[in-house]
């Protein structure tokens, strides 16, 4: 099989999945449900959440990606077998 | 709606098409480089109108009275579902960056440096609203119309309004089409992975599906109205929405850490290795007893309450 791609720079990367993630929710969503929850204090809880929920969620997934060096149809296989030998 | 449907799908799968390094990789970072700069200079030009301190003091003022007001557990419900839906998370399309990712860093750092950007857009783009929302009193909890249905009306009165409108939507469209791309290379690599084709196949054959597949929800705005899945003025869009935002971003997730916790999936040891290789900063062993006991409850209670804002 073919050598897996890799990115060229680090910064192509952060910009990527930092696109990949910014979109509607950001631009769009974002701005009119602050709006309906009393804007500050909703931007706070926020704030919090995108620490406490988000962030180990990505680290997961960017550990699982880069372990198994699949996407995400066979990943989870190839780390199961990996762990149980 | 159909064309445009088509344009978006074959112009996104023609840069994936191109490889990871000279299609995707090159023309995101134009379009990032390109929105962020974009963004800054409307939110100076927002932060500059007559009243915007109004505006940003509703904004950036934490008020516990208007919290109440609204419900406290509604509001950090509010703010929960908004942190999933705005990272796009446990659907596998960091996964496949990280896939793509040299084991030069820590991962703890690259992720931090990817939540903090997409936040930063984020609050970016509350101070081009808000500031402006007050300067033309408009009301800012009207929902889901705030800002299509106001910044029109607010860029046609400034000095110039038609090209602040039309950057203001350009930047729309470029922050829609990069997490299109993201999605579409996902889509590749399962085909390159599970079936072992090229990356060119793998573009035409997806371009053809998502085209097919899209139909029916462009139909359900005109032709197939008459289905309305999830009650009275619902379309296609909202049930595929719904499979999205309430299931698929939390469940999704939630495999993802039970896989990196549970000695029966990965295993913690094996997540904290793969985080630590690589320089930068370290993921802390301590942390174990609230990734595998406390988060997945609170990932648990997102799905449950989401259920029961739709149908309770």
């Amino acid at each position: 099989m073919e050598k897996r791609e890799k990115f060229a720079s680090r910064l192509g990367f952060i910009l990527i999945s930092a696109g990949c993630s910014i979109g509607l929710g950001d631009v769009w969503r974002f701005p009119y449900i602050t709006g309906q929850y009393g804007g500050g204090i909703f931007v706070l809880i926020y704030l919090v959440f995108i620490f406490l929920l988000g962030l180990p969620i990505i680290t997961m997934e960017l550990a699982v990606g880069r372990a198994s060096q699949k996407s995400i149809a066979t990943s989870f296989n190839v780390l199961e077998k990996k762990g149980q030998k | 709606m159909t064309i445009w449907l088509i344009i978006t799908t074959v112009v996104c799968f023609g840069i994936c098409s191109l490889g990871l390094q000279k299609g995707v990789e090159k023309i995101t970072k134009i379009l990032m480089t390109a929105l962020l700069a974009l963004i800054i200079i409307l939110a100076v030009k927002s932060l500059t109108l007559p009243n915007a301190g109004e505006g940003l003091k509703f904004y950036l003022m934490p008020d516990f009275y208007r919290m109440k007001e609204k419900g406290i557990w509604e509001t950090v419900y509010a703010a929960m579902s908004q942190a999933f839906f705005t990272l796009s998370i446990g659907i596998g399309s960091l996964a496949i960056f990280g896939s793509y990712l040299g084991k030069k860093r820590r991962l703890l750092g690259e992720s931090i440096n990817i939540a903090v950007l997409d936040t930063v857009v984020s609050l970016i783009a509350g101070l081009i609203i808000f500031p402006a929302c007050f300067s033309f009193s408009v009301d800012p909890g009207q929902g889901p119309g705030l800002i299509f249905v106001t910044l029109p009306n607010i860029f046609n009165s400034m000095v110039g309004g038609r090209i602040w409108g039309s950057l203001f939507f350009i930047f729309m469209t470029f922050a829609a089409y990069s997490t299109v791309i993201a999605v579409f290379e996902n889509i590749i690599a399962f085909g390159m992975d599970l079936w072992g084709w090229s990356r060119k196949k793998a573009s035409f054959i997806n371009t053809i599906l998502i085209i097919v597949l899209s139909i029916p929800c462009v139909l359900g705005f005109n032709v197939l109205s008459w289905i309305q899945p999830l009650g009275e003025g619902t379309g296609i869009l909202d049930l595929e929405d719904f499979i999205i935002s309430y299931n698929l971003l939390p469940l999704g997730s939630l495999v993802y850490l039970l896989f990196c916790v549970s000695r029966y999936g990965w295993g913690f040891d094996n997540y904290l290795k793969e985080m630590n290789t690589g320089e930068g900063m370290k993921m802390p062993r301590m942390l174990r007893g609230y990734l595998t006991w406390v988060l997945p409850i609170i990932i648990l209670v997102v799905l449950v309450q989401g259920y029961i804002n739709l149908f309770g």
